[in-house]
C-alpha cells in the first residue's frame, strides 16, 4: 500500500493517471440538468452583476447626494450673503473699519467682570409670585443705584451714543467659521447699559436725551446685523413704554416708532431667519455627520444617517420648539403690545377723543396694528380715561411680564 | 449488550490511558477556541486602550457575558469530536477489541467531556480576570448598581445557571448525536435544530402561559428554559449512553425508530458493499458525461439533503428577519415586533453560523474518507474541482438573497428602507455578507483535515471577521472598498492551493501558504490606516532634545508652580441671588472695584494678586480697567481741570506699574503667565497708538512702555522657556498617567490639557478610531511643534497661514492677525482659554515700529506729572 503523504509518489501518480485517463476519454455531453444548471447560474452572474452594477450606481449617486447636500447648504447661505464667498469677504465689503478699534476697546471695556454683575444686579427679577406691576426689576425698584451707576458710567455710555452716530455696520475681525460665524454676537452689555442712561434720563425728563438713546439703542441692533435680521431689540420697546408712561415722546416720535416697530415686525415674521437658521444648521449636520462616523465608510450609510440627523432635526422644528419659533413668538407679541398702544395714541392725537373699541383703532391705522386683537381687552372708563389691559389668559402676558412692565396701560385726553 | 471486562487488573491498566486520549482528542478544539478567545480579548483590550478606555470606571463583571460563548462553541463540537472522531478515524472496532467494557468507553468518554468542560468554562473565567485586571480593576467588581434580585441584576449574574446548563446541554446533544448518526458533521449540524427547538418551545410555552404582567415574563422564559434544558440534558445523558452501549456491543446495529428513520432518508452514499456493487453497474450503464458535469452530480449526490436542510433553514431566518429596516434604532424597540427582535434577530445569526457550514462542507465531504484523494489519483483538475465544489453554494446564497429581496419588496419597510435603489443596495450587501462568511467557512475547511474542529473554528473564525471588519472599518478607518480583500485572499488561497489539498499534502508549507494568504488578505484592508498612523504628525525629536535642554538649563520651580494654589475671594463681582439682595451686592461690587483699582494704581500687581485673580477675570480685569479711566478722561476732556487731572494721574499710575508687572510674567516660565504677559502688552500698544494718550501719558512714561514693547527678544526667550517647561509638565504627568490609568491629565503650562486634548482631530472620532487617538495623543507635542515653527517665522503671509493653521486645527476661531489680541467677546458664550494665541501676531511688528516714534517730536500737549 503506498504512502499517501509521500509527496513524489502521489504526484506521479496523479499524471501517470491523467494521462492514462485522456486517450480513452469517450465522447461526453452535458446532461439536462447541466444546461438547466448553467442557465439558473447564468441568470444568477447576470443578477449579481446588475446588483452590483446598481450598487456602484448607488454608491456614486450617493457620494454625489453627498457633495450635493454640501453644496446647497453653501448655497443658501450664499444667498443670505448676497453670493458672496464667504461671511468675512461680505463684512469687507458692507461694513466700516473706522470705529472698529473703538468697538473692541468698548466691549473689552464692558465684558469687565465689575459691570456685567452691576448690570445683573441692576436687571435682577423679583419672583413673579411676589410681585406687583411696579417693582418687578432692580432698575424700577432703585433708582437711586441706577442713577449712581449711570453718573458712573456716563462715559461709556456717551461713547456709545457717538459710535451710533451713524448707522454703518462695524466690521469685526473674525475668523471665518461659515454660517456661525456671526450668530450671537454679543452687544447685550451695551445696550443694557445705554438702557440704564435712558431710564436715567426719563428719570431726569430729558426729552433730547431719552429720544438720543431710543435711537441708540435702535442703532446697537443694526450696528453688528450682519445679514438682516435686526429686530427691536426687548430694551427698545421696555424704553418706548416708559417713555410713553411719562409722556416724553412727541407725537410724531410715536409715528416715527410705529413705523420702525412694524418694520421689525414684518422682518421678524419674515423667513429669513428661518433661511439663515435652516441653512445654518443644514452646515452643521454635516460637521455632526464627519464627528460621528469615519470618512471611510459607504457614501449610502453616511447618506442614511445624515437624513436621520435631518429628519430629527425636522422633527424637533416640526414640534414647536424651535428657537426660531419661540424667537418670532415673543417678538410678535411684544411688538403686539406697543403698537396697540401706539395706534391708540395716534387715534387720540387724530381725533382728539379716545376710540371706543379697538376696531375703531384698527379701522382708522395707517400702520402696524395687529390683525388679531382678542388678547388685548380695551376699556373706556369714561370720555377721558381708558385703559388697555393685556388679557390673563394670553401668552402675550408672559412677554410682557417678561419684559417686567405692568399689564395696564392707562390713556388719558388731555 | 455491555462488554464484559476481562480482568480487574487489565481494566486498570488500561482506564488512565484512555482517559488520557480521550482528553487528548479534544486538545486542538480546545486549542483553537482559546486561542481565539485570547485573540479576540487581546483585540479589544488594545482597542480600549488606543481609545483610552482602559480604565476601572470602564470595566464591569456585566461583561463576563461576553466570554461565556467560549464554553459554549467548545460545548457544541466536544461531544460530536469525542464520538464522531472514533467513527471517521474508524477506531471504534480497535477500541471494541480493548479489554474494556463498553460501559467504560462510553464513561470514559464522559468524564473527559466533562472535565474538558469545566477546564473550558475555568480558561474562558481566566481570560475575563485577566482582562478585568488589564483595566486596573477587581474583575469580579462591578461599576452598575446590583440589586441583586433575580432578574433585575443589571450584570446578568442570574443567567450563569442557564448558561451552564446550555453548555452541558449542547455536549451530551453533541455525545448523543455523534453516537447516532454516521457522520460527524451530520451530528454537529443537527444540534442546531435540537438546540433551536428547546429554545423555541421555552418561548412558546410562556407565550402561552403569559399573564400580560410584563415584569413576569422574562422570568417566565428563564424558568421554562432552564427546566426544558434540564429536561432535554437528561434525555440525551441516558439516550448517548444507550446508544453508545448498542455501538459498542458486538451487535451494532441499532433498531431504534430515529435510526430507522437515518436509514429510511438517503442522506449520503450507503457503505453496503452490495448497494455500492449495484449502484457502480448502474452508473457504468449511464452515459458518460463531461467531468464537470461529472464533478457537479456528484457534489450534489453528496450534499443534496444538507443543502435542502441548509437553504430551508436560512430562508425561514431570512424572510422573518427580512422585515427589519436598515436604519433600526435599537433604541428604539417599538420599531420592530418582540417576534422579530426575540426570535427573527437570533435566527439571521444562526443563519450566518450556518453558511459558515455551508462553507465547511465545500471541502470537508471531499475529505470523508480521504475521497479528494481518489480524485487526485484520477487527474481530476484541481481548478475544476474548486469551482464545482463552490458553484451550487454561491447559488444557494445567490437563492437567499432573491429571497430577502423579494420579502423586503413586500415588507412595510420605512421609506429609508424601502426606496428601489436602497433595496437592490441593501441586497448587495447581504450577498456580500453571506459571500464572505462563506469564504471563512470554506477556508477554514481546506486548512483543518477534522470536520468537526473545522465546524466550530469556521463559526468562531466567522464571528472573529466579523469583528476583524468592525476592527479595520472604524478603528483603523479602513476605505470600504478594501473590505473584501480579505475574504477574496481566502477563496484565492483555497483555489491556489487545491492541488496541494488534493494530494493530502498537509505539511507545514501548506498551512504557512495558507497563513500567508490569510495574513496578506488582512492585512491589506489596515495599510492606509497603518501608513496614516505612522506618517501622522508629532514633534520633533530634535525639537524634543531642544525643549529637554532648556528645560533642564532652566529653573524647574515653574512645573511645580503650575498649579497654583488661588485664594478664592470672599465676595467677587457676584450678583445677587435674590431680589432684596440687589442693594447690598451693588454696594459690594462698587467697594470691590475700588479696592481693584486702588490696588492697580498704588504698588500695582504682583504674580500674587494675579494668582488670586486668575480664575476671576485675571487679566482682562487689568485691561479694562484701564479702557474705563480712558474713557473717562476723553469724557472729562471738557470738563474741569481737576478732574481730569485726577483721572489721568490714576492712568498713568496704572500703565506705570505694569512694566514690571509684566516682566514678573514673562519671568514666571509659566506660559500662561507669559500669554496673560502678552495680552497686556497688546493693551498697552493699543494705549500707546491712540490719539492724544501719548501726551497724556507724558514723554517719559511712553518711553518706558514703548521699550517694553520692543522687547521682542526678551519675550521670544521667555516664551521659548515657558513653552519647554509646558510641554515638559505634560510629558511628566503623561507617563504618570500610564502607571495610574485613572490620573487626568489637566495641565499645559497653566492650560487645560483639554484644549490641546484634540489639536488637530475629532475629538468624537476618539473613542472609535485608532488614528484619531493616537492624533491625540500627539496632539500637545505637535501643538508645541507648531507653535515653535511659528516663532521662526518673519514672513507675515507665513505668519498668518500658520495662525490660521493652530487656530484652525484648535477648533476655535481667534482672529488670525491682529493687532486687537482676545479683548472682544464675540458671543455669550465663555471665552476659553488657549495657549499661544497672541504668538507672532501683527501686534508684534506694529510695536517694533512704535520704536521710531520716540525719536519723533510729540505734538504739543499739556505735560502731565508721573507722580
Amino acid at each position: 500500500m503506498s504512502n499517501p503523504n509521500d509527496r513524489g509518489q502521489q504526484s506521479s501518480r496523479s499524471e501517470v493517471a491523467a494521462k492514462a485517463v485522456q486517450p480513452h476519454a469517450t465522447p461526453a455531453y452535458i446532461p439536462v440538468w447541466m444546461w438547466s444548471l448553467l442557465t439558473v447560474s447564468t441568470l444568477a452572474v447576470l443578477a449579481t452583476l446588475l446588483g452590483l452594477w446598481w450598487f456602484i450606481q448607488g454608491e456614486v449617486a450617493a457620494s454625489r447626494e453627498l457633495a450635493a447636500r454640501v453644496e446647497e447648504s453653501q448655497v443658501a447661505f450664499r444667498q443670505l450673503i448676497d453670493g458672496s464667498p464667504n461671511i468675512l469677504d461680505y463684512m469687507e465689503k458692507h461694513t466700516s473699519k473706522k470705529d472698529s478699534q473703538a468697538w473692541i476697546d468698548l466691549n473689552a471695556n464692558l465684558s469687565s467682570r465689575y459691570i456685567k454683575s452691576q448690570l445683573d444686579t441692576l436687571f435682577v427679577l423679583r419672583d413673579a409670585e411676589k410681585t406687583d406691576d411696579q417693582t418687578r426689576v432692580a432698575w424700577a425698584a432703585y433708582p437711586d443705584l441706577v442713577t449712581k451707576f449711570v453718573a458712573k458710567h456716563q462715559g461709556v455710555i456717551r461713547k456709545i451714543e457717538d459710535l451710533c452716530e451713524s448707522d454703518e455696520k462695524v466690521f469685526i475681525p473674525v475668523l471665518e467659521n461659515g454660517p456661525n460665524t456671526l450668530i450671537d454676537i454679543d452687544y447685550r452689555e451695551a445696550t443694557r447699559i445705554v438702557f440704564l442712561g435712558l431710564i436715567q434720563a426719563i428719570a431726569d425728563r430729558d426729552a433730547p436725551l431719552v429720544d438720543r438713546r431710543l435711537h441708540t439703542i435702535e442703532r446697537l441692533q443694526s450696528k453688528f446685523d450682519y445679514v438682516g435680521l435686526s429686530s427691536a431689540s426687548s430694551e427698545l420697546i421696555n424704553g418706548l413704554h416708559i417713555a410713553l408712561d411719562a409722556k416724553l415722546l412727541s407725537s410724531e416720535q410715536r409715528r416715527y416708532w410705529s413705523d420702525r416697530i412694524t418694520e421689525s415686525k414684518a422682518r421678524a415674521a419674515s423667513n429669513r431667519t428661518q433661511q439663515l437658521v435652516d441653512a445654518s444648521s443644514s452646515v452643521n449636520d454635516f460637521a455632526n455627520l464627519k464627528s460621528m462616523i469615519p470618512e471611510n465608510l459607504l457614501p449610502s450609510m453616511k447618506v442614511n444617517l445624515l437624513r436621520s440627523i435631518v429628519s430629527d432635526r425636522v422633527i424637533r422644528r416640526n414640534a414647536g420648539n424651535s428657537a426660531v419659533e419661540k424667537w418670532t413668538r415673543y417678538y410678535n407679541d411684544t411688538f403686539d403690545c406697543i403698537l396697540t398702544r401706539l395706534a391708540i395714541l395716534n387715534f387720540i392725537d387724530e381725533n382728539k377723543r379716545l376710540p371706543n373699541d379697538l376696531n375703531e383703532v384698527r379701522e382708522s391705522s395707517t400702520s402696524g396694528l395687529p390683525l388679531e386683537l382678542s388678547s388685548f381687552d380695551y376699556h373706556k372708563i369714561d370720555d377721558a380715561k381708558a385703559e388697555l389691559v393685556v388679557d390673563p389668559d394670553s401668552a402675550k402676558v408672559e412677554s410682557v411680564w417678561g419684559n417686567a412692565l405692568p399689564s395696564t396701560v392707562q390713556f388719558e385726553l388731555e | 449488550m455491555s462488554k464484559d471486562p476481562s480482568t480487574n487488573s487489565a481494566k486498570g491498566l488500561w482506564l488512565p490511558p484512555l482517559l488520557w486520549k480521550e482528553i487528548k482528542q479534544t486538545t486542538p478544539l480546545i486549542t483553537m477556541i482559546l486561542c481565539s478567545g485570547i485573540a479576540l480579548t487581546l483585540v479589544v483590550l488594545l482597542f480600549e486602550a488606543f481609545a483610552g478606555k482602559l480604565t476601572a470606571s470602564n470595566w464591569d463583571r456585566g461583561h463576563w457575558l461576553a466570554y461565556v460563548a467560549l464554553p459554549m462553541f467548545f460545548a457544541t463540537g466536544v461531544g460530536v469530536l469525542l464520538v464522531g472522531s472514533e467513527k471517521e478515524n474508524r477506531t471504534l472496532l480497535w477500541l471494541r477489541s480493548l479489554p474494556i467494557s463498553s460501559r467504560d468507553i462510553a464513561w470514559n468518554k464522559i468524564v473527559a467531556m466533562l472535565i474538558t468542560l469545566v477546564f473550558v468554562w475555568v480558561a474562558a473565567f481566566a481570560i475575563f480576570c485577566f482582562a478585568g485586571l488589564c483595566h486596573g480593576a477587581w474583575p469580579l467588581s462591578s461599576s452598575l448598581s446590583a440589586s441583586g434580585s433575580f432578574g433585575n441584576d443589571p450584570t446578568n449574574l442570574w443567567l450563569l445557571p442557564n448558561y451552564l446548563m446550555v453548555s452541558l446541554f449542547l455536549a451530551f446533544a453533541g455525545f448523543a448525536l455523534a453516537w447516532r448518526f454516521e457522520s460527524p458533521l451530520v451530528a454537529l449540524v443537527m444540534i442546531v435544530p435540537v438546540a433551536l427547538s428547546v429554545w423555541l418551545a421555552a418561548y412558546g410555552i410562556s407565550e402561552l402561559l403569559d399573564t400580560g404582567a410584563g415584569y413576569l415574563r422574562d422570568r417566565m422564559e428563564t424558568s421554562t428554559y432552564l427546566g426544558l434544558l434540564v429536561l432535554g440534558t437528561g434525555y440525551f445523558v441516558i439516550d448517548g449512553w444507550r446508544t453508545s452501549q448498542r455501538q459498542l456491543s458486538a451487535n451494532p446495529h441499532s433498531t431504534s425508530w430515529l435510526a430507522r428513520l437515518w436509514h429510511a432518508i438517503p442522506w449520503g452514499a450507503s457503505s453496503d458493499s452490495r448497494a455500492i456493487a449495484e449502484r457502480g453497474s448502474k452508473s457504468l450503464q449511464q452515459p458518460v458525461v463531461t467531468p464537470i458535469a461529472g464533478m457537479l452530480w456528484q457534489t450534489y449526490r453528496q450534499h443534496r439533503w444538507w443543502w435542502t436542510a441548509f437553504f430551508v433553514f436560512c430562508a425561514i431566518g431570512v424572510a422573518i428577519s427580512a422585515g427589519i429596516p436598515n436604519d433600526l434604532d435599537f433604541n428604539n424597540r417599538g420599531r420592530i415586533s418582540k417576534f422579530e427582535e426575540q426570535i427573527a434577530v437570533p435566527w439571521l445569526y444562526f443563519a450566518a453560523v450556518a453558511i459558515s457550514w455551508l462553507g465547511v462542507f465545500a471541502f470537508q465531504g471531499d475529505n470523508l474518507r480521504e475521497r479528494a484523494r481518489f480524485y487526485a489519483d484520477r487527474g481530476v483538475s484541481p481548478k475544476w474541482l474548486w469551482v464545482t465544489r463552490h458553484w451550487i453554494p454561491i447559488l444557494l446564497l445567490v437563492g437567499l438573497t432573491a429571497i430577502r429581496t423579494l420579502v423586503r419588496l413586500n415588507a412595510e419597510l420605512p421609506y429609508q428602507s424601502f426606496s428601489l435603489a436602497m433595496l437592490v443596495m441593501d441586497s448587495c450587501r447581504f450577498f456580500a455578507i453571506a459571500l464572505a462568511i462563506y469564504a471563512v467557512g470554506q477556508w477554514i475547511s481546506h486548512l483543518l483535515n477534522s470536520p468537526v474542529i473545522a465546524t466550530i473554528v469556521a463559526s468562531i473564525s466567522a464571528n472573529a471577521m466579523l469583528f476583524y471588519c468592525i476592527f479595520a472599518l472604524i478603528p483603523m478607518e479602513a476605505p470600504w472598498w478594501l473590505m473584501p480583500v480579505p475574504f477574496v485572499a481566502l477563496l484565492a488561497a483555497t483555489y491556489w492551493l487545491m492541488q496541494d489539498w488534493m494530494e493530502r499534502k498537509f505539511n507545514w508549507k501548506f498551512k504557512a501558504k495558507h497563513a500567508a494568504f490569510a495574513f496578506v488578505g488582512l492585512l491589506i484592508p489596515i495599510i492606509p490606516g497603518i501608513v496614516r498612523m505612522a506618517t501622522l504628525p508629532n514633534i520633533s525629536s530634535s525639537l524634543r532634545s531642544e525643549l529637554t535642554a532648556i528645560s533642564r538649563t532652566e529653573s524647574l520651580h515653574a512645573i511645580a508652580s503650575n498649579r497654583a494654589i488661588r485664594e478664592w475671594p470672599l465676595s467677587f463681582f457676584s450678583p445677587p441671588q435674590e431680589f432684596d439682595q440687589a442693594t447690598g451686592a451693588f454696594g459690594n461690587n462698587e467697594a470691590l472695584h475700588r479696592d481693584l483699582r486702588a490696588k492697580l494704581m498704588q504698588p500695582g500687581w504682583d504674580i500674587a494678586t494675579y494668582e488670586r485673580w486668575i480664575d476671576f477675570g485675571g487679566i482682562k480685569l487689568c485691561t479694562s480697567e484701564i479702557l474705563a479711566l480712558r474713557n473717562e478722561i476723553e469724557h472729562l476732556e471738557g470738563t474741569t481741570d481737576s478732574q481730569k487731572v485726577e483721572a489721568i494721574k490714576q492712568y498713568q499710575a496704572i500703565l506705570r506699574n505694569l512694566p514690571k508687572f509684566i516682566r514678573e510674567l514673562r519671568g514666571s516660565q509659566i506660559l500662561r503667565y507669559c500669554d496673560d504677559a502678552e495680552e497686556l502688552e497688546i493693551a498697552l500698544l493699543n494705549e500707546c497708538r491712540h490719539p492724544k494718550n501719548r501726551e497724556r501719558m507724558g514723554e517719559t512714561l511712553y518711553a518706558q512702555l514703548v521699550q517694553l514693547l520692543c522687547e521682542s527678544d526678551q519675550r521670544d526667550r521667555a516664551r521659548r522657556i515657558a513653552l519647554a517647561n509646558a510641554w515638559k509638565s505634560n510629558t511628566s504627568e503623561v507617563r504618570l498617567a500610564g502607571k495610574k490609568s485613572n490620573k487626568i491629565l489637566d495641565n499645559f503650562g497653566g492650560y487645560s490639557s483639554y484644549v490641546l486634548g484634540s489639536y488637530g482631530a475629532n475629538e468624537n472620532l476618539a473613542n472609535v478610531s485608532f488614528i484619531t487617538s493616537l492624533r491625540m495623543l500627539r496632539s500637545r507635542g505637535v501643538f508645541t511643534q507648531d507653535v515653535w515653527d511659528l516663532l521662526n517665522l518673519d514672513r507675515k503671509e507665513e505668519r498668518h497661514e500658520m495662525r490660521k493653521k493652530i487656530a484652525s486645527n484648535l477648533g476655535y476661531y481667534y482672529t488670525p492677525s491682529d493687532v486687537y489680541g482676545d479683548l472682544i467677546a464675540l458671543s455669550n458664550t465663555p471665552t476659553i482659554e488657549i495657549p499661544c494665541k497672541h504668538w507672532r501676531g501683527d501686534w508684534e511688528f506694529i510695536a517694533k515700529e512704535l520704536s521710531t516714534s520716540l525719536t519723533a517730536q510729540p505734538t504739543k500737549a499739556p505735560e502731565v506729572e508721573n507722580e
